[in-house]
């Protein structure tokens, strides 16, 4: 039997989410705000048919917000990562060979089956059973195809399947543009040559492809005939760096206040660093003024290679307040600032510096200590001094929903 | 739950191997005895939810008390489950009368809630264990 892949799409994942705990909302317009609240990242259904636009800034569409009683949410990411988890946990329990394609996407390869359709339709019933979210279900032979099915599973019933008897009126109505593995730049290339549909993209000659596209969009052409050559990525691929960084809901101005956000981050990149159990061999920082104020705009950054690769939070803390100095001017309005380690290596990979005074071993101990108490008493229960405790730097988020399934404070009621 | 991994997980053997003789008890270690394991068959279905009303006390479920509830299992005659009756959380018994299903509260001053046309029910999912820590209040 031929083998078939599946993408697995969360239908309108976060404004899904903030249903979860909160029935009422089923049937009402949502939208979900990015952080510090600034434009639409989530729409629901109905919040779609009300016209609000993704990506729009939510003072612009505050009319319409209030109008038709919109429900309005800060992104909630605690929330929307743990649901996240658990949705790929149940597929996988249906369908052990899965690929986290994104937070609300995976495509999976589908287990040997009578019928794909009632399999996509089970499975579409127990995601949502068990975890209260929708999906939809793109069933095909290669992974393009999938991607392209689970599209039209949104429109319809939540499961398209993809075979020899659909496939070309359905690549006919796709544009090119929107197929997973094109992107903009080829489009408008294929466009001039007259390949419009993903059917002409899939009728294209190879030689003339070779000729005038790299590789992968000949492999494109490919799974659009239902060949398949792109394979799950079961393993988890290598982590070239880590970058943390926000944009601040008002612009900070007090030197002090920056080289606090930046302090955080650095402790954020490097507990992440840590979960990881990897070291970082460099790390950059940059801050910046919006580019839209009248302000005068300064930005810059700065990197530094370090002695030996660490992921001490302190000895990153004593480099990001070293390279700060060297970029911050003062009468600035900064608007973002962020943290990146990079050079990523495992244990292994550290190489000894002979004249290295730290005690590596054991400051390494103490960082998972904290990171231990931070896991189990909630993040921040220990933090270096430097990071700040009023953090007027700190993200807006005032319509935030609860933390239903990561913190106790914040379990949902039930009468 | 969700740290479950992260968090539970106890050292299989706790003895440092520095020099000299490892410990005879190593042989026999066993992992720890854990609550996750004892009260969620399920993970990534079962969440929890905390009790704000009195009206199950005679199920021994009283308010602030932590139920643990699997959105897994199909919810029967008799059990304890999460229902969403107008837009609401409610935990109640789900049971079966002469004439259709409808929801009791295990509590007399609490009228059953009949589910039929418009009262349609939602079920949330079926709650398979209270936790509550005794040095509360």
């Amino acid at each position: 039997m031929k083998k078939l892949f599946a993408l697995i799409d969360c239908n309108n994942f976060y404004a899904s989410c903030e249903r979860v705990f909160r029935p009422h909302l089923e049937g009402q317009p949502i939208i979900v705000l990015s952080n510090n609240d600034g434009c639409v990242i989530a729409r629901s259904e109905e919040a779609k048919d009300l016209g609000v636009g993704m990506g729009a800034a939510y003072f612009e569409i505050e009319p319409i917000v209030r109008m038709h009683g919109i429900h309005v949410f800060s992104s909630n990411f605690a929330l929307y990562g743990d649901l996240s988890r658990r949705v790929m946990a149940v597929i996988e329990q249906m369908a052990p060979e899965l690929e986290v394609y994104s937070i609300d996407e995976t495509f999976i390869r589908l287990p040997v089956v009578d019928d794909p359709k009632v399999f996509g339709h089970q499975l579409r019933e127990y995601v949502k059973k068990c975890t209260g979210i929708p999906v939809s279900v793109g069933v095909a032979p290669t992974k393009t195809l999938a991607k392209l099915a689970s599209s039209h599973a949104k429109k319809l019933s939540g499961v398209f399947c993809i075979d020899s008897s659909n496939r070309e009126k359905v690549l006919e109505q796709y544009e090119i543009q929107k197929l997973w593995g094109i992107g903009s730049r080829h489009t408008a290339k294929l466009q001039r040559h007259g390949i419009i549909n993903s059917f002409h993209l899939s009728m294209a000659d190879h030689q003339w492809i070779l000729r005038n596209f790299p590789v992968t969009v000949l492999r494109t052409v490919n799974e659009l005939c239902g060949k398949s050559c792109i394979e799950l990525e079961m393993e988890i691929q290598d982590r070239k760096s880590i970058c943390c960084s926000r944009s601040f809901k008002r612009d900070l101005t007090v030197k002090h206040d920056l080289e606090e956000a930046l302090l955080t981050f650095t402790a954020r990149a490097s507990e992440k660093l840590r979960s990881w159990e990897l070291f970082c061999g460099s790390m950059s920082l940059f801050i910046q003024t919006s580019p839209y104020s009248s302000r005068p705009w300064y930005g810059n950054n700065v990197s530094v290679n370090l002695p030996v690769a660490t992921a001490d939070t302190a000895e990153l803390n004593n480099y990001t307040l070293k390279l700060f100095n060297r970029i911050f001017r003062d009468g600035y309005f900064y608007k973002k600032a962020g943290v990146v380690l990079m050079d990523l290596v495992g244990s292994g990979g550290v190489q000894p510096d002979f004249f290295d005074e730290l005690a590596r071993d054991r400051r390494l101990k103490l960082m998972k200590a904290m990171d231990m108490l931070n896991v189990k008493l909630g993040r921040d229960t220990v933090k270096m001094l430097g990071s700040g405790i009023h953090r007027p730097w700190a993200t807006q988020r005032a319509l935030l929903s609860g933390r239903y399934t990561t913190c106790w404070r914040e379990l949902a009621n039930v009468g | 739950m969700t740290n479950h991994q992260q968090s539970n997980e106890l050292p299989l053997s706790l003895a440092e191997v520095m020099a000299g003789f490892p410990s005879p008890a190593d042989d026999f270690l066993e992992s720890s005895l854990d609550l996750n394991e004892y009260l969620v068959k399920n993970p990534p279905s079962t969440f929890l939810v905390r009790v704000s009303g009195d009206s199950m006390t005679g199920a021994g479920i009283f308010p602030g008390d932590i139920l643990v509830v699997d959105r897994s299992l199909t919810a029967g005659p008799n059990m304890v489950i999460i229902a969403v009756v107008d837009g609401e959380m409610t935990v109640k018994r789900l049971m079966r009368g002469r004439d259709g299903w409808f929801l009791q509260a295990d509590n007399r001053r609490y009228p059953p809630i009949k589910i039929s046309g418009r009262n349609e029910l939602l079920v949330w999912g079926v709650v398979v264990a209270v936790v509550r820590r005794l040095e509360r209040a």
